[in-house]
């Protein structure tokens, strides 16, 4: 039987790196030294705050045998300044399942150490996490309604002391206070009840200032980016400009938006989806027009007219990863097929297939992309593996070439355009930032990352919200890289 | 209805006598436990985040702030049911209305800080949810708690300072258990305005005008309304003494820091900072204060206060915060080498680097003007406290 792999067998590979639209947690497959390890970590929404970390060590039978801790450390102090590590815990029910809760306290871009100690020994792995804010939560109406009363009582007992010490409080044991003192109580009360108005009108726009500037630093903005199209020669190039004060050309080491790095050798990777129909996807390399990277330019490909979702993805050398967001409108014969920036660039229009159990995508080549989703619908929140083979015909596996160093990549829309990841069989994580942060240690870079094409390929991924998605899986084969796509409902 | 003089007298003398004997104190021990458990786990708490920085409601420093409010809020409550339903007639004619209910002044106000303290405790809950946890004093919802607590440490200070103004036996003892629960309420002042009041910036406008601003009103309204003397100096001894004490104390225990980034691996719990030489300007505050009254009226002497306040603070402080910066305060005592986990190299770059002085000629005037609004509130607010019989 042909598998997912080259004839050269466990092929270390690994993937562009990527941030996503509305899809913060992550999602990690790879190798804790002799342990298969499925890690996710939820945010918080807010930070600082608590994140939730899963860890599945493959194979376990009994959760006792054993022990699992995990570490987070900034991007600039490593894990020579992160706190100890925190044991994960057994999950009843699921022997191979350990949680653990961990503090992040700045919006960045951290290292998660996960380390396994078993039968088989000790292994460890470094995963880069981005720490990000995203979530603005009004108030609940029932506690907003029981600190109102509570202001309320707060405020009617203060003038009240307030009137009681004008009235009474300065009156020797047992003498009434007169007309004058009451007279005096009132003003004081009404003289009170100014400043306590003055005061809450004060703590409103206080709190208004604090909300606004918790999203303006904290919550998660990527940098503003604009798209556009413009005719050179025969062809028409896409610029995706960044035009943000944040990144301005001369970039700070300290800063998390410090120096873009080079993924695969290329700065950007830039994805274009057709908005509403999402019928046609393009998956492009753009090229920075100077080393301020301000402007990154790609030739447009041939592409059906309309309205595009643009996604660029960078990284900084913090591992601080992110996605721009843009979009364009692109003219009909504006694209040309012979004139790719990059050779890996690729472009793709066609249906798609709905989801099944077993759902079958014809390829151009003739063989079938396969996603085995099975019997269990999709759930919105609820991590699972995308299982993807190629196969011919008769149902027998075959082999892919690696794109971009990957067996696959996996793209998630969502249909209203608020949901955008970029997977790969690792997960969700930057490849690069994990590589930046094995790196920085004394671990072996290509260490848990490793993505052998010799087998079926399961990819973690949590759709973040319910609704219509559409997955496109990108592989390639003789030196062809082609492009399935399927419909999918995510249920509450 | 005004009572006729005869009896007033009478009963006045009654309270007065009751007032003195000590036998229904309790109540003002109670509130003076609870204003001080309560400061100290405000200092214990801040100690806390800069040391271990992870924590639960379960600390043992939130422990001690909640039961300083419970315990103010359980004996004023009391105090008010036993005062109204079953207080004899001297105990209602010492006490204050307050719809329709009856207690001292002092134990309404305790009672409004320890509902101050229960909503903020939801609404800092749901602060941290929507905006993540704040690693800082001044927010609102820590706001509202400082209020609460500032509530029980005042409503605490009226308490004896009532059974003070109306004792005609031991005014001393009165007196210092006055000067005691002023004092708590300036440490607390001292604690929130410490953002405000770092040593880097103990050459700069800034400092000297906040501590103007912020601790003329209180310690000119306590020495306004003592019956004892050195009530100034006083109460910068009980401010000075007791961070001292927690500045000694914290180190001794040990702690490790349990969020990241971790930029000083520390070991023990990180100290107050050492106080403020507030004795500084309150001993002069007591030299003048005293002799002036009834020379210069109350407009004259907020303006003579303030400018002792801060030619005094000044000539104690400037100085001192150049030995703060020297290794000579680098030991258990002055503890200036103490870093908090979370001191990033930049920060750390600049601890022993004083910020270096500002238009002082324009600032310094400023603070003095500050500050003689500040005194002249005070003298108000002192006169109207030395009035206070209930």
């Amino acid at each position: 039987m042909k598998r997912w792999a080259p004839p050269a067998a466990a092929i270390g590979l690994a993937i562009l790196s990527m941030a996503h639209v509305g899809s913060p947690d992550t999602f990690f497959a790879g190798k804790a030294g002799p342990y298969d390890v499925h890690v996710s970590v939820r945010l918080p929404g807010v930070i600082p705050g608590r994140a939730q970390v899963a860890v599945r060590v493959q194979g376990v039978t009994d959760p006792a045998s054993h022990q699992v801790t995990v570490r987070a450390g900034q991007w600039n102090v490593g894990l020579k300044g992160a706190p100890p590590a925190e044991a994960a815990v057994p999950v009843p029910g699921d022997p191979t399942l350990y949680a653990s809760e961990l503090w992040f306290m700045t919006a960045s871009s951290y290292q998660l150490a996960v380390a396994v100690h078993g039968p088989a020994g000790h292994g460890e792995i470094l995963i880069p996490v981005m720490a990000l804010a995203t979530a603005e939560r009004a108030m609940p109406s029932w506690l907003g309604g029981v600190l109102a009363a509570l202001g309320v009582l707060l405020t009617a007992g203060l003038l009240t002391i307030i009137g009681a010490a004008v009235r009474e409080s300065g009156l020797p044991a047992g003498v009434q206070p007169d007309a004058t003192r009451r007279r005096r109580a009132r003003f004081g009360i009404a003289v009170a009840g100014i400043l306590a108005a003055l005061a809450l009108w004060g703590g409103n726009r206080w709190w208004a200032a604090e909300a606004s500037s918790y999203s303006r630093s904290v919550l998660y903005r990527p940098f503003e980016a604009v798209a556009s199209l413009a005719p050179r020669d025969d062809r028409h190039v896409l610029t995706l400009s960044i035009r943000d004060p944040r990144w301005t050309g001369t970039p700070f080491p300290q800063s998390r938006y410090n120096a873009l790095m080079p993924d695969h050798g290329k700065l950007m990777h830039l994805f274009m989806v057709r908005d509403g129909s999402l019928d046609a996807l393009a998956h492009l390399h753009p090229i920075a027009r100077s080393a301020a990277a301000l402007d990154f330019d790609a030739n447009l490909p041939l592409l059906p007219a309309g309205r595009y979702r643009v996604y660029g993805d960078i990284v900084h050398d913090s591992g601080f990863a992110q996605t721009l967001v843009s979009s364009i409108d692109v003219p009909a014969g504006g694209g040309a097929a012979a004139t790719a920036t990059d050779p890996d660039d690729s472009w793709f229009t066609g249906a798609s297939q709905p989801e099944r159990a077993l759902a079958s995508y014809a390829l151009a080549d003739g063989s079938r992309l396969v996603w085995e989703r099975g019997d269990a619908p999709i759930a919105a929140g609820v991590e699972r593996d995308l299982r993807f083979s190629v196969q011919d015909a008769g149902g027998a596996d075959l082999s892919v070439e690696p794109y971009m160093g990957m067996a696959a990549h996996v793209v998630v829309a969502s249909r209203d355009g608020s949901v955008f990841a970029h997977l790969h069989p690792s997960g969700s994580i930057s490849i690069a930032a994990m590589q930046r942060f094995a790196g920085a240690s004394d671990s072996d870079p290509h260490a848990g990352h490793m993505t052998t094409l010799n087998g079926r390929v399961g990819i973690p991924y949590a759709f973040p919200k319910a609704g219509a998605y559409r997955l496109f899986v990108q592989v390639k084969r003789t030196g062809t890289v082609m492009t399935a796509a399927f419909d999918l409902n995510a249920r509450p | 209805m005004t009572t006729a003089a005869p009896a007033v007298a009478g009963r006045h003398v009654v309270a007065q006598t009751r007032a003195a004997d000590g036998a229904t104190q309790w109540s003002i021990y109670s509130v003076l436990f609870a204003s001080t458990s309560v400061i100290l786990g405000v200092i214990w708490d801040i100690s806390w985040h800069r040391s271990i920085g992870r924590d639960t409601f379960w600390t043992p420093a939130h422990l001690a702030i909640y039961l300083g409010g419970v315990v103010a809020g359980l004996t004023c409550g009391w105090l008010a049911l036993q005062t109204t339903f079953a207080g004899s007639e001297d105990d209602r004619g010492t006490a204050v209305r307050f719809w329709g209910f009856r207690a001292p002044l002092g134990a309404w106000v305790c009672i409004w800080g320890a509902i101050a303290m229960i909503t903020s405790a939801p609404f800092d809950d749901w602060w941290h949810n929507a905006y993540g946890l704040d690693v800082k004093i001044i927010s609102p919802p820590h706001m509202l708690l400082a209020a609460g607590i500032a509530a029980i440490q005042c409503g605490a200070m009226l308490m004896t300072l009532a059974w003070q103004n109306r004792a005609i036996g031991d005014r001393g003892r009165l007196g210092r258990l006055y000067l005691l629960a002023a004092g708590l309420l300036l440490l607390l002042v001292a604690t929130v305005a410490t953002e405000h009041t770092q040593r880097w910036d103990m050459h700069q406008s800034h400092f000297y005008q906040v501590s103007a601003g912020a601790f003329l009103f209180f310690i000119v309204s306590t020495a306004r309304a003592s019956v004892a003397r050195w009530p100034a100096t006083t109460v910068a001894l009980v401010y000075s003494g007791l961070t001292l004490f927690m500045l000694i104390l914290l180190p001794l225990f040990p702690a490790q820091p349990l969020l990241g980034p971790i930029y000083v691996q520390i070991d023990r719990f990180m100290p107050t900072d050492f106080p403020l030489l507030l004795i500084v300007p309150a001993f002069a505050l007591d030299l003048v204060m005293p002799r002036a009254r009834g020379r210069i009226n109350d407009w004259l002497l907020a303006f003579l206060a303030s400018a002792v306040f801060v030619v005094a603070f000044v000539a104690a402080q400037w100085p001192f915060a150049d030995f703060l910066m020297t290794p000579w305060a680098r030991n258990w005592f002055f503890a200036s080498h103490r870093m908090p986990y979370s001191a990033d190299p930049a920060f750390q770059a600049r601890w022993y680097r004083m910020n270096p002085p500002d238009q002082l000629s324009l600032g310094l005037p400023i603070a003095i003007a500050i500050g003689y609004v500040s005194a002249r509130c005070g003298l108000w607010w002192g006169n109207w406290m030395s009035r206070v019989q209930r």
